[in-house]
Parts: C-alpha cells; structure tokens; sequence
C-alpha cells in the first residue's frame, strides 16, 4: 500500500449489507495497523432504499471521510450504478454484482463483473451473504487488508447466527480473487 | 468530597468505533448515572447502548415520552446528585430549548447531546447538518450563558463528552455537546482508553446546612450545588431569584445574580473556549471550520499547502462562549477568511462581528443534507477577494 489513500464505496440497497461490509473493511485495516473511517449513508427505509457504505484507509491520518474517487467502487444495483460510476477514479476497480445490475462498463476502468448474489446462493443456500463473497474478493483483489484481519473483523462484527454462512461466503470471495489473479480462467 | 480527580490506567487498545458509541463511552467514562432521551435518528445509537450499559452498573437509562420530559427528568436527577444526560437531534433538541432555559438559570449541571441532522423540521433525518449552531446558543428565551463543544473525530467525540461533563460540574451549568450525523455515525480508529482522565465531581460547600445559601456568592462565582436530600433545604424556581433560591423582584439582588451568572462563563472565556490552529503563522488565507466540516477544510489546506499556497486553519471546538480575541488575532494576520459550515452562515455571523473589515470574510455553505466537499473550499480558495 504504497498510496497515501484507498477509497473503497460499496453502493446498492438498504438490506443488502452494504454497512457491515463496510465495518468489517475498516475494522480489518485498523487491525492491520492503519487508520480507518467508515461513513454510511441510506435512506429511513430499513430495505430497498438506497444504501452506500464508504469505506477510507490510509497510513495517515484521515480528514475528509467521505469517497471523493474510488479506487473500488462496488455495485450491488442497477441505480447504485447509475448513481455512482462516475465516481470511480480513472484507474480504479469496478466490481458488480452481474446477478442484481447488469451495466458493468466505464471507460477506462477495470470491470469487473461477477455474479455475487447467485454465488452466495451456491455456497451458503442464500443471497443474503452475497455482501461478503464481494468483500472477500475486493480485499484480496487489492490486498488492502490483510485476510487475518478480515477473518477476525467478521467474527467481531458478524451477527453470531450467521457467521458461519458469512465465513464461507468471505472464503469463497478471497479463492475466486486467487483464482482470477493467477490468470486461471474463471467461468461463470 | 469536592473535585476528585480519577485516572484510567489500562494500555491504550487502537478499535474501531462509531461516533455515537463514543459519546456513550465517553459519557460513562465521566461517571454518567442517569440518562433520559426519547428515540431519534442520528442519535440513537447512543440510546440503544446506554440502555444496555446503565442498569449494569446500577444507574439509571429512562425513555420518557418526549425530550420536554427527558430534559426535565434530567435535571431532577442532577438536582439529587447523578452525572445526568440526554441525546437528541434538531426535532427533539427545538422540544428541549424551554428546559435548557432552566438548567441555566437554576444553574443545574446537565449535558445535551444533539447530533445535528438537516433540518428545519423533519428535514433529512439521516443526514449531516450544522443548522443547530445558533439555536444552541439562542433557543431558549431570554438572556443566558451556555457552553457548547463540537468534536471533530470519533476519538475527540469521546474526550469532548468528559469535558462536557467537567465543564457542566466546574461552571454549575448545562453544556451541550454538539455533534453533527457524520462525526456520530462515522466508525473510525481510535485509542482508548485515554491515558489520564481526569473527571470533576460535584464541588461540595464547606458551611453547614443552615449557612449554606444556593446561589450565594459569598461561596464564589459557582456557588456549590448540594444534591436534595443530604440535609442542605433550598428553593429552586425559574423565576429571578434570590441568594436562597426565593423569588425576588428587587432590581440589585436581580443585578448580583445576572452578574454572577453571566460572569462565571462570559468572564472565562480564555479559559473555557478551545481551538485549534495549523499552519497558521504564514498564512494569507484562514480557513475557520468546525466539526466534521474541519475535515472538509483540513483536507482542503493540505492540498492547498502541497500547491505552496499559505492557507491556514482555525478550528472551533468550542462554539460557545464565542472565541473572539482568538479571531481578532486571525482578522488582523490574514487577507482572507474561509468559513465552511453545513448551514447557511450562522458562525460567519460571527466571524464578520469580530473581523470587523480587517479581513474580507467569506462563507462555503450548504444546507442540503450534504458535507461542504475540499472541492468547495478550494474553489473558495481561488476567488480573489
């Protein structure tokens, strides 16, 4: 991590679990030993309204904690895409999830498009944990955090109920990242 | 008894922490015993943690039917004597402005907790906002001291609400912390806990009951506060009153007691007022900004001062008592003033009565429900004044 500043936004939907992604991010980076900060913005609807999560790290002390370009910028919607893509900095990640929007391209970025929710489906038997099989593959995708801390972010912040379901989808984000990066060709 | 400092003594632990969990923290840290608050968003959190935190400890969490009564709550229980507290945003913090008036004329320790939301009204419920500056300072009727503090990170969200409680048991007044929905609901790394703590208790008087007069200011400017019960009988009322709490109408015992109690707090002011400078001693340009807007403005100096530019920044973690001899020293030093705040301008009111003319004064403002963004302070930055 050599740049000064990372910024990570997580848009789509209330009840998608944008915000906990978020908490689990920053806290692993501050397990790591950088700073953190992790601002979420959503509507008064508990689900469906819009939802994003912005999550800021850098080895030094951070002011404005809000993402002003996004080196990843993960679409969980349709309108969180339209809303957003211009966000994304001129060489930056966009990760969407191709099973909830199906607009993937901005110019110039690196696109992503990887089906999160029906993975989650595959691994766990819902679409509820798709918000951790996308932060497993961001974080290994740009090794922001270490995956100890991003272990032990979930076991803090993940509900107890669901941590197991959670784990396996995290795992499952980091082996397609691996997967993805090693060149080997990944269908889906 | 009188003031007895304590100390925390355990190994700072870097966490990440949300804003509104902090103020709770911190709360607790101060030796809170009661808290009354009605539900709202931003603020709830503080609630929903206290809740649990509180009976635990064998103190006190009440949710009473509106924030009139949760004041009102609060107030009684710092009359017998508990670290009281309560939480609201601009709703319920427009409801509290009668019992404010109270706290500071009764001169009841107390500290409100308003995170700010855009308003007026209902306005945007989860979203920040910095239009409660001046209704912190004036919502209540009628002529009154008041100390208000804005914290800037999670970390200062914790150390500002021990102050609160500090300044609150030290000047015999309510104090309010205002906190603004970004700052409170942001999760962020800190370091807790602090190192040294120190906590004022409840100045106890050294006359025995019969001698002892409530707002007597043979006792000092802050006259001790006896919690009922303890043998000490006095009167308290809202009314203009008398050294014994009694009601008076006569013009030079009114006198002695506004004097008093104007004086503890206004005549302090070097004392009691915060701010922070950087990179202040060459600057042309000062940005003066205050609470999660500070982050806006110190994200907009360094990237002012990587381009050689030399632009400062004042920061405001002291709102009320205004700070105005620190903000002559800015007006007479620099060109230009910044003031970025999430309102319309309601401490660049300030600013402009105290530069009178020796600096042009500018504000960056919105209201919307949006943080001021760098790239609003820059572009002030570049306007020629």
């Amino acid at each position: 991590m050599k740049r000064k500043r990372w910024e990570v936004r997580l848009a789509g939907q209330g009840g998608q679990g944008l915000g906990l992604a978020g908490i689990i991010l920053a806290e692993a980076a501050v397990r790591d030993g950088k700073n953190a900060v992790m601002t979420h913005s959503y509507g008064a609807q508990q689900r469906g309204g819009p939802s994003r999560a912005d999550v800021v790290i850098s080895n030094e002390r951070i002011d404005y904690p809000q993402v002003l370009d996004a080196d990843v910028l993960v679409i969980f919607c349709e309108a969180a895409f339209d809303r957003y893509h211009h966000r994304l900095a001129s060489d930056g990640f966009l990760v969407v999830d191709s099973s909830q929007a199906r607009r993937s391209l901005v110019e110039g970025a690196r696109s992503i498009p990887l089906p999160f929710a029906d993975i989650a489906q595959q691994v766990t038997g819902s679409i509820i944990s798709a918000n951790m099989v996308a932060l497993g593959f961001v974080a290994e995708l740009t090794k922001l955090v270490s995956r100890r801390a991003l272990v032990g972010a979930l076991r803090k912040h993940s509900p107890k109920d669901s941590l197991q379901a959670n784990q396996t989808a995290l795992e499952r984000g980091i082996q397609i990242a691996k997967s993805i990066k090693s060149g080997e060709n990944w269908g889906h | 008894m009188g003031n007895s400092p304590t100390t925390a003594r355990r190994p700072k632990k870097a966490r990440l922490m949300q804003g509104n969990l902090a103020i709770a923290e911190g709360a607790l840290a101060a030796g809170l015993g009661f808290f009354a608050s009605y539900p709202i968003t931003p603020a709830n959190e503080i609630a929903i943690f206290l809740s649990r935190a509180l009976p635990k400890r064998g103190a006190i969490f009440i949710q009473m039917e509106d924030e009139i009564a949760s004041l009102a709550a609060v107030i009684g229980a710092s009359v017998g004597g508990l670290k009281a507290a309560t939480a609201t945003s601009g709703p319920g913090f427009s409801l509290m402005q009668e019992h404010i008036g109270y706290a500071a004329a009764v001169e009841i320790p107390c500290v409100i907790i308003d995170v700010q939301r855009a308003g007026p009204s209902t306005g945007r419920p989860g979203s920040p906002a910095q239009g409660d500056v001046m209704q912190a300072r004036w919502g209540t009727h009628g002529d009154h001291p008041i100390i208000v503090l804005c914290p800037g990170s999670v970390q200062e969200a914790y150390e500002l609400t021990i102050h609160a409680f500090n300044l609150s048991e030290q000047y015999r007044t309510p104090v309010i912390l205002l906190a603004d929905e970004v700052l409170a609901r942001m999760w962020e790394r800190v370091e807790l806990p602090l190192a040294q703590v120190e906590v004022l208790g409840r100045l106890h008087p050294e006359v025995p009951p019969e001698w002892y007069f409530p707002y007597d200011d043979a006792l000092g400017d802050v006259p001790p506060l006896v919690p009922f019960g303890q043998g000490y009988r006095y009167h308290l009322t809202g009314l203009f009153h008398d050294k014994s709490g009694f009601p008076t109408e006569r013009l030079d015992e009114i006198d002695t007691w506004q004097q008093r109690l104007f004086g503890k707090i206004e005549g302090k002011v070097e004392q009691i007022a915060r701010i922070e400078e950087e990179e202040m001693e060459d600057a042309e340009i000062a940005i003066i900004a205050y609470g999660s807007t500070a982050r806006s403005a110190r994200h907009a100096m360094k990237l002012a001062r990587e381009e050689n530019r030399a632009v400062g920044l004042l920061r405001l973690v002291t709102l009320w008592p205004f700070h105005d001899k620190a903000i002559e020293r800015v007006a007479s030093s620099v060109k230009r003033i910044i003031v970025a705040e999430m309102n319309r301008g309601q401490i660049l009111l300030e600013v402009e009565r105290v530069a009178k003319g020796r600096a042009d004064v500018v504000g960056v403002n919105r209201a919307d429900g949006a943080m001021v963004t760098p790239a609003q302070i820059m572009a002030a930055l570049e306007v020629e004044g």
